[in-house]
């Protein structure tokens, strides 16, 4: 048993697996009192997330949405996977999956475990990292599509220090531009990464790493046997929070820094939804768009809490 | 697309508010796609209330400031009649409108840019067309009508006619040896000035492609010379050709010779096409493209002496090939769901009294397109010689004749593609692509594209 189960708790749990009845008719009645209380709530939920997807789902079957004349289709499924720019904005996002989250994860683990127990400076630092993940991604992306220029900042100091050869338009090349992209993603973003893992260490019992040292352990030792096993679940939930990040919430760098281009080269699956439904005034096309990245996206998920579990049952 | 909108939209303010539309997009997300949807009809103007909203194009400040001046005076003229503009952005008009026609539900009276993007929303039923609304003898006065007809009738009013003037500075043709008042006509011509400008060290040609305006710029600029009508357009959109054709491709290995050649400024992708307009006008490079207002401000930088107009130079012997560029950049029309479509229609002829022309004059700096319009009162000797050359023979400006969503989704791109190392090929297939979603998706609408009349305008 747990500490956190009191004894009262164990006996609740203990009666419900005799009796199969969890705390019999006062608790049913309990239970229903709260139905209306959830109604406001479960209503509001609905109306935002429901209502939307029904309608997303309902404009993906239909040629030109709400506009007299439109028909019942499928061509926007089929329009939209034979477009080339759907595949390279799913490479692209996937391309961002793949190298912005161990980059991530990397950077913050490394900041984190490195500030930890720093006293009170590491507090200081802690915050000045944490800073440019409350920076709007608009701001970001603007001043990054400047300093990224091939007359901007970063090619300044690189010329500066005589590395001119490496200059390079970051955001103008196809062939640097993704990159540059993802730099500025984790730039943005590993600040909550080490806000979490930061949150997480501090909780950990001293006595641990007393008892790792007494051991013999040394401060690589400690971390290894103790620092990350400790944050194993906060870790898979930032990998959560960024993978989804990836997946389906870029378009604000997107759009403010390359708008998908030069010619497609940093198109993600969001942009090229508001290309088609927005700037292209496709709504049949970008809902069907939608409906495939939001699928996608829940295979996605599934499939990654099907490798949490298995993952949690093999380390049991 | 069109003119004057790409010249302001490099303003900071507009940086700023293309900002906050990513903003607003980030936190909207896909819901957005399906929230813009609804069945109810109802007319989102004043509801038979005497009180219609103008959803206006004013990137510029300028215009902005004049529309709500124009506004206040329509009110103090009407008996009760009122109406409540919402000035636009650039990166936000098109996609409000989408969104509230999609709808049913908005503007009485809207903005949308000349031509295809104004009749496809008509052709998707959106739009009212004027002819019952507005006397034919007011609309006799407006100029550039032929942009926004179809079926015979008159779907939106042009409110000035901007052109895209394409440039070059006759000091820094002169420092190259170069006789600068005699600026290439053919393309070997500028092939060969420009040549002479490199050998200088002096960038030939100024661009900004990062927002794809400028390579949108060069495919109109360009691929307008081989065609010999614009009903040329159709049988590549239609699928009945390919954009591979050398018809429609050879714009592409023209601009693509140029970009080989290092004729642009290296930072091109880089630039918007503000941050283009400032490589010629800080002196550093002797052509670019740009809109009048552009071009004026040229003129005060380097020296009104410096800078001058010149022709396109020409390769293409298409009857359309020395076509000027000019436009009526956006339109205005009244909407299908409006219940205030008289009181919109009277909003819009207001728009072209002579008093109100006169204003727009002073206030924004550009040619009303209404021939009331008394041009005396333009004393700027490159303003003058601007708006002469739009005023005379025919006026194409081509990004307006083709579907919006294959301008956005090929033209774009494809630009960016030739400037960064694509070839010619690869573009002319994205052309064809898009074309081909354009057609499956807008069945319909490439129908009616098919039967539409297009006629240039000609003055």
């Amino acid at each position: 048993m747990s500490e956190g189960v009191t004894p009262a708790s164990a006996r609740l749990t203990r009666r419900r697996s005799l009796t199969g009845r969890p705390g019999g008719r006062r608790a049913w009645r309990r239970r229903l009192w709260s139905v209306p209380y959830l109604i406001p709530a479960a209503a509001l939920i609905g109306f935002a997330f429901g209502y939307p997807l029904v309608k997303l789902i309902d404009y993906s079957f239909q040629t030109r949405p709400n506009i007299p004349g439109s028909v019942r289709t499928t061509v926007n499924y089929t329009l939209s996977v034979e477009d080339p720019s759907f595949s390279d904005a799913l490479q692209h996002n996937l391309t961002l999956l793949v190298a912005a989250v161990p980059i991530l994860v990397i950077v913050a683990l490394v900041l984190a475990i490195l500030l930890f127990a720093r006293g009170r400076a590491s507090h200081f630092y802690r915050s000045a990292l944490f800073l440019p993940y409350v920076v709007s991604i608009p701001v970001v992306g603007v001043t990054f599509g400047t300093i990224y220029s091939l007359n901007g900042a970063a090619n300044d100091t690189i010329r500066s220090v005589g590395l001119s050869g490496l200059a390079q338009d970051w955001l103008g090349d196809p062939s640097y531009a993704l990159f540059a992209v993802v730099t500025v993603i984790v730039w943005k973003e590993f600040g909550l990464g080490v806000l979490l893992f930061s949150a997480r260490m501090a909780s950990i019992e001293p006595d641990l790493y007393d008892a790792a040292r007494v051991d013999g352990a040394r401060w690589w030792s400690q971390h290894r046997f103790v620092t990350l096993p400790a944050l194993r679940e906060v870790i898979v939930i930032f990998i959560v929070i960024e993978a989804i990040t990836m997946l389906s919430w870029v378009f604000g760098y997107i759009y403010t820094m390359t708008k998908g281009g030069p010619g497609g080269a940093t198109i993600v699956m969001e942009y090229l939804i508001w290309t088609q439904g927005f700037a292209a005034s496709n709504l049949g096309l970008a809902s069907a768009t939608a409906v495939l990245l939001l699928g996608g996206l829940l295979v996605f998920l599934l499939a990654l809490a099907i490798v949490r579990r298995v993952f949690a049952k093999g380390v049991s | 697309m069109s003119a004057m909108r790409r010249h302001n939209r490099y303003s900071r303010r507009a940086v700023l508010s293309r900002a906050a539309g990513g903003a607003a997009a980030l936190t909207m997300g896909p819901g957005l796609l399906a929230a813009c949807g609804d069945d109810d009809d109802s007319g989102g103007g004043g509801g038979g209330s005497g009180e219609a909203t103008a959803w206006m194009w004013g990137d510029a400040t300028e215009l902005a400031d004049w529309l709500r001046g124009v506004t206040a005076d329509f009110k103090a003229s009407q008996g009760g009649g009122d109406v409540q503009v919402a000035v636009q952005q650039v990166e936000t008009l098109v996609s409000n409108f989408a969104a509230a026609a999609a709808a049913r539900k908005g503007p009485d009276v809207a903005a949308q840019w000349a031509t295809q993007p104004v009749l496809a929303q008509a052709w998707a039923g959106a739009v009212e067309p004027l002819d019952d609304l507005v006397p034919e003898s007011e609309r006799s006065h407006w100029v550039f009508q032929q942009e926004n007809q179809y079926g015979g009738k008159q779907w939106a009013a042009p409110l000035y006619v901007i052109g895209q003037p394409f440039c070059y500075n006759k000091k820094l043709f002169e420092q190259a040896g170069l006789d600068p008042e005699a600026p290439p006509e053919t393309w070997d011509e500028l092939l060969a000035a420009c040549g002479a400008l490199k050998a200088e060290g002096i960038t030939p040609l100024a661009i900004g492609n990062k927002d794809t305006f400028g390579g949108r710029w060069a495919w109109a600029f360009l691929a307008v010379q081989t065609l010999d009508s614009l009903d040329d357009l159709k049988p590549p959109l239609l699928g009945e050709a390919s954009f591979a054709d050398p018809k429609y491709s050879e714009w592409a290995v023209r601009w693509k010779e140029l970009i080989d050649n290092g004729y642009y400024n290296e930072d091109a992708m880089s630039l918007d096409g503000q941050g283009g307009y400032d490589v010629f006008g800080s002196g550093k490079a002797a052509m670019a493209w740009a809109v009048e207002n552009g071009a004026l401000a040229w003129g005060e930088a380097l020296g009104a002496e410096n800078v001058a107009q010149l022709d396109f130079p020409k390769y293409g012997t298409g009857k359309l090939a020395d076509s000027y560029t000019a436009t009526q950049s956006t339109s205005y029309f009244i909407t299908s769901w409006s219940e205030e479509k008289e009181l919109g229609a009277e909003f819009l002829q207001f728009l072209h009294q002579p008093e109100q022309l006169k204003s727009q004059f002073e206030t924004c700096n550009v040619i009303p397109a209404d021939d009331r319009f008394d041009r005396s009162v333009i004393t700027n000797p490159l303003h003058k010689s601007l708006a002469d050359r739009a005023s005379s023979g025919l006026q194409i400006w081509l990004e307006n004749w083709i579907p919006p969503s294959v301008d956005e989704t090929a033209n774009g791109p494809g630009g960016q593609k030739l400037m960064t190392g694509g070839s010619v090929e690869e573009v002319t297939a994205l052309w064809d692509q898009q074309a081909k979603v354009w057609r499956e998706q807008n069945p319909d609408i490439a129908k009616r594209f098919e039967e539409w009349q297009m006629t240039p305008v000609s003055v």
